[in-house]
């Protein structure tokens, strides 16, 4: 693990506490305020009001003083609770979800910002998953912390107080417990740490037998092949007896140590030694009242508690520091693909052309794409053909500038696409992915993919039209408002697969762009509905560039023109006629699909 | 309130369940689990009462300070013999019988999984309570343990510390009805409060979470980038904060009032209540002594927190309650088609297989296979063919009884399947399926899948040639040893889709089955791979049933028989040529599927009008 600095860790901290004291200011404020109240009456009641009215009887002062302290006591500490409900029922209830939404917010436009590259570096991306999923615990931490703080240091100075005005030899019995007692906790949590570290891989093994019991996808599998359950279990029992012999192994250690930390350094030194100091105290040296001696014992139980609770606060804040790190390091990310001259895209459709454009994912895997060339006329319909792992939807990627080509350009009218507005550019570009997503909002949010504005109903029903999705919309009983899937609304409408595609279709024809990209659109589909599809996208396509990727070379036929990708390199390239009679490998691929048509 | 009365007593019951269950695989843990309560109640009491008592009396009556150093002397053995019997549970003990435990359990659970049938996986209700059965079931077992019997000694407890009150003033226990009131009953108005808030919040929280999953999953980030669906969610996102905030304000008023009362009369009326007292007892009536008033004070303040801490171990309780009924709902879930089902043992060679009106839905108003019959009969290539939807799938999952018909009936061999012991019925079949999964072991074991055979090596590498990825293999460091998937070996293999599908479907090749069935085999290849494929089940077919699912009727051609499906019924039968001879609905797929391919320059021009 990596060591961090005690002034970065509280740099961090201090970063997360300004975003949630921005957040919700005067809840943060309250909280404290409260904190400090509570810790102030908790001393009020064991430690300095005991010790008064057992004075008050000892010395024989008149019980009105006692009664009159204890009723403003009283008086004070149920005001006190009020506020304290108010803070923590009201109050805190409304705020802790605004403190999370402003790390979210932040985190969720960041998220829209950076590249999709990021997304293929699985360092990255699990950080950043974990950064998102985590925000929540955080800002629960960071609160913990805080209060941790303030209820730690108002306790330590109120009882150090006491302790200092009655008898200062007592504090070094407190302080003595919890050096020690913080110096055992740590010899025993590296010892923990060490056993957790050792069980680590068997319990990702136990973890994936787990999964191939319980998950769904291999419940056909197990039923099936008997056997293989055996094999699991046999895993199972030998990884546990790796388990149990770690926990063999560390046991006469880990003993001892727990001893230590738990009797020794704690009991021991309060209930023994201190004890007998007190007792001493007030039997041989008559130093102390014998009230006092309760009071006392009592005080310094509450203060080593609190000092190890105030020792706790270090290690939360390390853990918070730790994943303030990862979340800057995501906010720090700076997007590659930005707009260069921010040019306004032509409004009609014009020529793309790709010009020796290379690219890889990253370094180590070499190049996916080589040197590749080819032109995308206005209105034409373009194929993009190839095996898997050709580079078929790198390619396509590239076209989208979801990357930018590592060599090589890539002309839109003549001009480099880097020098238009990103934003515009894609606006231009109507497209439906592989696995394209159906959103949990209405159909008319689905097909905007933006708010539901007033007023676009036509233009959105026109699309959908064109998509062949009318027929399904005019069963839904709330129109276009009728909300898709049942992720948050019961009523919701769950779309078959089909219907799905169709809707998301629309969505290219409501963009009104000028190229259409559709990466092996008809995946899912039987072979008539996937002729159906193809023939509506063409016939509605008409105004519009079209770039598609499909397996099935029946559906590319139709293509003004075919590029064979394989291995990241153009192989072939020509209409359906001309690779066809060329006799190459496209020959080769149409045969042995159309050849048993025959 | 009979309702919740009801949901309390399971609650009990849940828990006196979770004991047993923990008692039946170690008896030891349980005992030792009781003894450590006892022993925490006995010292928490003993030091905060009986020891301090002992040592004021001591030095008011001025006692010898070595009788109190003896008495100091004699605490200190016991109390660290205390000390080591509980250092000695945590960290032998607990450890040693929590692996024990887990691994008794999951037995169990796994047991059980595989014992149920397959519905329950595809049922997301049950699943959903399945997963939750299971996730940390351990743990939470032995949580029951422990809150069981802090909460029995902790009643315990509480009484012997009411009765030192008691010795010292009888009416000084009246005080301790407050926080009992506090707790049980201000306490479970607040429970119900966050009941409240919680179910209200369900809404928001979903919202929440889906607005989460769709900013971070890697599926939605290209659609993130081609729209304007950030805004949208951000609009999602916002309204479940307001949410949020509502149903914090519709509670508040209540909440306030309830957390107030119960604070109040759980800390501040108990503790100055009988600081007053005690002062007046001392002070004015002198019926009491200074000991007696501070120990008046650590046993009232005991006792709070002894009831304090039995409250808050029966709301864990409670809370551990439903995920004790989830893990009880599974684990007394009577199985339809238990996969132990004993039954006459199959013959080994599959002659026929005869579905007879078969009907099947998956939910009950929804049927996907609508009377169906067809009949297989000797060693036959057979291919099931239909559009999206039309139940091929399903038939396959019915042979193989992951699920039983809701009515009519499937004969093999002349015998309805459900009179066969369901194990060795499964033995005759072997299959690759559309989602295929690859796990994290050998490729070998991957083929062979633990079953035995002479000779494995052979076998393996003849299943892996057939379906053609045998090069890849052997191009590999360690060939068939090479472990799947970097799950465990930093060396595992990635082999892409196709790669994978066709292990998958090498697994169909080695069993030695008398029905071999591949249910789109070929979704993650390209088209020369796919006619690979094709080709490689048809030299295989010899000796055994072979029953296939295809789209791509060209794969069809070559089948014995040709089943076409519409709707959950076989509308058409027969071989290719008989079928486009009779001209009807398969001849019209075909047709269409082929006309692709056809130099039919129409198709173009009509795509374009």
């Amino acid at each position: 693990m990596k060591k961090q600095g005690f002034k970065s860790v509280l740099a961090d901290n201090w970063f997360l506490f300004k975003l949630c004291f921005k957040a919700a200011p005067a809840c943060i404020i309250l909280m404290i305020i409260e904190n400090i109240r509570n810790e102030f009456v908790i001393f009020m009641e064991f430690t300095f009001g005991l010790n008064y009215v057992l004075e008050c009887a000892e010395f024989g002062r008149p019980f009105r003083d006692a009664a009159v302290f204890l009723v403003c006591l009283l008086l004070f500490v149920v005001l006190g609770l009020l506020f304290n409900a108010f803070l923590y029922q009201k109050i805190q209830m409304k705020s802790e979800p605004k403190i999370k939404q402003a790390i979210k917010e932040m985190m969720f436009l960041k998220a829209k910002e950076i590249d999709l590259a990021c997304y293929d570096d699985p360092g990255f991306y699990n950080d950043y998953v974990l950064s998102v999923s985590e925000a929540e615990n955080q800002a629960d931490r960071m609160l913990g912390v805080l209060s941790g703080i303030f209820t730690g240091v108002t306790a330590i100075l109120l009882s150090g107080a006491f302790f200092i005005g009655n008898d200062p030899v007592s504090f070094c019995f407190v302080a003595v417990s919890f050096i020690a007692s913080l110096w055992a906790g740590k010899v025993l949590n590296r010892l923990k740490f060490d056993i957790r570290n050792e069980k680590n891989p068997y319990e990702r093994k136990l973890g994936y037998v787990n999964r191939v019991f319980y998950l769904n996808d291999y419940a056909k599998e197990v039923r099936l092949n008997t056997e293989v359950s055996d094999l699991m279990l046999r895993d199972f029992d030998e990884t546990n007896d790796s388990t149990l012999a770690i926990d063999r192994k560390h046991a006469g250690k880990r003993f001892w140590q727990q001893f230590c930390k738990d009797y020794l350094c704690n009991s021991f030194l309060i209930d023994v030694v201190y004890m007998i100091y007190l007792v001493y105290s007030a039997a041989v040296l008559h130093r102390i009242s014998y009230s006092n001696v309760a009071v006392m014992r009592g005080a310094a139980n509450r203060m080593k508690n609190n000092m190890n609770r105030f020792s706790g606060i270090y290690p939360q804040m390390q853990e918070i520091s730790l994943y303030v790190e990862k979340m800057q390091n995501f906010l720090n990310i700076e997007p590659k693909i930005i707009s260069r001259e921010k040019r306004m895209l032509p409004e009609k459709p014009t020529e793309i052309e790709l010009k020796n454009v290379s690219f890889g994912y990253n370094d180590n895997d070499g190049y996916i794409l080589k040197n590749i060339s080819m032109k995308i006329d206005p209105y034409s319909k373009i194929a993009i053909v190839g095996y898997n792992g050709a580079g078929k939807t790198t390619l396509i990627k590239l076209i989208m500038r979801l990357y930018d080509p590592d060599e090589g350009e890539i002309l839109l009218d003549g001009v480099n696409i880097r020098e238009y507005d990103v934003e515009e550019y894609r606006r231009k570009i109507g497209t439906v992915f592989q696995d394209f997503k159906i959103f949990a909002a209405t159909v008319k949010e689905n097909v905007l993919l933006d708010f539901a504005e007033q007023g676009a109903d036509e233009a959105v029903r026109t699309a959908i039209e064109k998509s062949g999705f009318s027929e399904r919309l005019e069963t839904l009983s709330n129109g276009l408002s009728t909300n898709l899937t049942t992720e948050f609304e019961d009523d919701g409408v769950n779309l078959s697969g089909g219907e799905a595609q169709k809707l998301a279709v629309a969505r290219v024809f409501y963009k009104d762009a000028n190229l259409i990209i559709l990466d092996e659109p008809s995946s899912a589909l039987d072979p008539i509905a996937e002729y159906h599809l193809n023939h509506s996208m063409l016939s509605a396509a008409e105004h519009k560039s079209v770039v598609f990727i499909s397996h099935r070379l029946s559906t590319t036929r139709i293509a003004d023109r075919i590029y064979m990708l394989e291995n990241g390199r153009i192989i072939e390239e020509g209409s359906h006629a001309k690779l066809l009679a060329n006799g190459g490998k496209y020959a080769a691929m149409w045969k042995v699909q159309a050849g048993q048509y025959l | 309130m009979s309702k919740n009365k009801k949901s309390k007593a399971r609650v009990f019951a849940n828990n006196a369940y979770a004991v047993k269950t923990v008692w039946d695989i170690s008896k030891k843990r349980v005992i030792h689990t009781a003894v450590y309560a006892i022993v925490g109640y006995v010292e928490w009491i003993f030091m905060s009462i009986f020891f301090l008592r002992y040592v004021i009396n001591a030095i008011e009556t001025e006692a010898p300070f070595q009788a109190i150093l003896g008495f100091i002397g004699i605490c200190f053995v016991v109390f660290s013999l205390f000390a080591m019997y509980e250092s000695y549970l945590n960290s032998v003990v607990i450890p040693y019988t929590d692996n024990q435990i887990y691994r008794s359990l999951y037995r169990k659970l796994y047991a059980k999984a595989r014992n149920v049938e397959l519905r329950c996986f595809e049922d997301a209700d049950f699943y959903n309570k399945y997963t939750t059965a299971l996730d940390g079931s351990a743990q939470k077992m032995t949580k029951s343990v422990d809150f069981f019997f802090q909460v029995i000694f902790g009643v315990i407890a509480a009484a012997v510390a009411f009765s030192s009150m008691f010795l010292i003033d009888p009416y000084s226990v009246l005080f301790v009805i407050s926080p009992i009131i506090g707790n049980f009953f201000f306490g479970g108005l607040m429970n119900k409060i966050w009941g409240g808030r919680y179910d209200d919040n369900v809404k928001n929280n979903r919202k929440a979470e889906y607005v989460n999953r769709v900013m971070h999953l890697a599926e939605y980030a290209k659609e993130i980038r081609y729209s304007n669906i950030h805004d949208l969610m951000m609009k999602r996102y916002r309204e479940s904060v307001k949410g949020k905030a509502a149903v914090a304000d519709k509670y508040a008023g209540k909440a306030i009032l309830y957390s107030w009362a119960q604070n109040v009369t759980t800390f501040a009326l108990v503790f100055e209540g009988i600081m007053i007292y005690a002062a007046y007892r001392t002070i004015v009536s002198k019926t009491m002594g200074l000991a007696e008033l501070a120990i008046m004070f650590t046993a009232m303040s005991t006792s709070s927190w002894i009831l304090i801490g039995m409250f808050n171990d029966f709301m864990e309780a409670m809370k551990n309650g439903q995920f004790l009924e989830y893990f009880r709902t599974f684990m007394e879930y009577r199985e339809t088609i238990p996969e132990d089902q004993d039954g006459i043992i199959p013959e080994e060679k599959v002659q026929s297989i005869e579905f007879k009106n078969v009907c099947f839905a998956y939910k009950s108003n929804d049927p996907v296979i609508r009377d169906l019959s067809f009949r297989i009969e000797g060693d036959k290539v057979c291919a099931l063919v239909g559009h999206n939807g039309a139940g091929k799938s399903t038939i396959i999952k019915l042979l193989f009884r992951l699920y039983d018909p809701t009515s009519g009936e499937i004969l093999v061999n002349g015998i309805n399947i459900r009179e066969y012991n369901l194990k060795s019925y499964r033995k005759l079949f072997s299959a690759a399926f559309q989602d295929y999964k690859v796990m994290a072991m050998s490729v070998r074991d991957n083929v062979l899948m633990g079953a035995q055979f002479e000779k494995p090596d052979e076998t393996a590498e003849r299943a892996l040639r057939c379906a053609g990825v045998w090069d890849k293999i052997q191009s590999l460091p360690g060939g068939m040893n090479t472990m799947m998937t970097k799950e465990f070996d930093r060396d595992g293999a990635v082999l892409s889709g196709g790669e994978q599908q066709k292990i998958v479907v090498a697994r169909a090749f080695a069993q030695n089955a008398s029905v071999k069935v591949f249910d789109e085999p070929s979704s993650a290849l390209d088209p020369i791979a796919e006619y690979e494929l094709y080709r490689g089940i048809m030299d295989e077919s010899k000796g055994h049933i072979t029953l296939f699912i295809s789209h791509r009727l060209s794969s069809v051609k070559d089948a014995d028989m040709v089943f076409m499906l519409e709707k959950g019924t076989v509308i058409e039968q027969g071989s290719h040529r008989e079928l486009m001879e009779q001209n009807g609905k398969y001849c019209e797929m075909f047709t269409k599927q082929a006309q692709n391919y056809l130099a039919d320059e129409n198709y173009k021009e009509e795509a374009r009008a």
